[in-house]
């Protein structure tokens, strides 16, 4: 029993020699990071560009708003 | 108490281990600066940018590490045709000692718990570049030529095992086991 408890150690200890050179072949990766091309830039910057008019349009139309109920309120006190 | 066998197997197995994983850096290394490809050393390991240039740089440096091992494999072959010793030729021998290049000459026990070790590998390396290929990390070519090595190769160890065995037989033929011979010398 000891005879085979040495000798699967030994076996074990052979297999994990012949396997651990293995995992060297893993070490080539590909970059996982996202990596930008010029086009996925220019389409980012124009997302933002139309993000930041949509509020700017938002913005002027609320004074719009704001500048006819003025002007609505000068005309009945006028009146 | 341990296996005599094993115990060899384990010592023959760290020189193809360390070759194994010297060559893969080196070769990955080497490959992508002859090739002028930008690669990253981090904890992970070697990274590349894009998987068009690892998916080159991986056949080649696996290429290069199959043929390395086949290397070592068929010098294993040619030592156990020419420098068994038990058939070793008088002259081959005179000349090895007079080169002092004796401890090339091997026993059967020597050269076939190496030759084992180092098929192996080859077998786990052509295993290893078809899984690569299959998750589309390899060129088809380096497969296949790795898998024609390692048969061939297996081939050549196999034939040179089946002369031995047949040279053994014979030996015993000519030993003279009953001593027959032996006797007839006696009675003279």
């Amino acid at each position: 029993m000891k005879r085979f408890g040495a000798n699967l150690f030994l076996f074990s200890l052979l297999a994990g020699m012949l396997l651990m050179p293995m995992a060297s072949l893993k070490l080539a990766k590909v970059n996982n990071q996202e990596v930008l091309s010029y086009t996925d830039i220019e389409t980012k910057y124009l997302k933002q560009r139309i993000e930041e008019q949509e509020k700017e349009l938002i913005e002027l139309r609320e004074l719009v708003k704001v500048k006819e109920t003025t002007q609505s309120s000068e005309d009945i006190t006028l009146d | 108490m341990f296996s005599k066998i094993l115990l060899k197997l384990i010592d023959q197995a760290i020189v193809p281990a360390v070759l194994v994983v010297v060559s893969r850096i080196v070769s990955l290394i080497l490959v992508s600066s002859y090739m002028g490809v930008d690669f990253y050393i981090t904890k992970n390991g070697i990274l590349f940018d894009n998987t068009k240039d690892y998916i080159i740089i991986n056949s080649y440096s696996m290429l290069i590490l199959t043929v390395l091992i086949s290397l070592g494999m068929l010098a294993i072959i040619v030592k156990s045709a020419l420098f068994h010793h038990e058939h070793i030729t008088p002259k081959m021998s005179a000349k090895l000692f007079s080169l002092k290049m004796h401890s090339l000459i091997k026993n059967s026990f020597e050269i076939y718990t190496q030759a084992t070790i180092w098929i192996s590998y080859l077998w786990l390396l052509t295993i290893a570049n078809g899984v690569m290929y299959y998750y589309q990390m390899l060129d088809l070519w380096v497969f296949y030529l790795s898998g024609i090595l390692t048969v061939s190769l297996t081939v050549l160890l196999t034939s040179d095992i089946e002369k031995k065995v047949k040279v053994s037989k014979m030996e015993d033929f000519l030993f003279d086991t009953n001593g027959k011979y032996l006797e007839k010398d006696n009675k003279r």
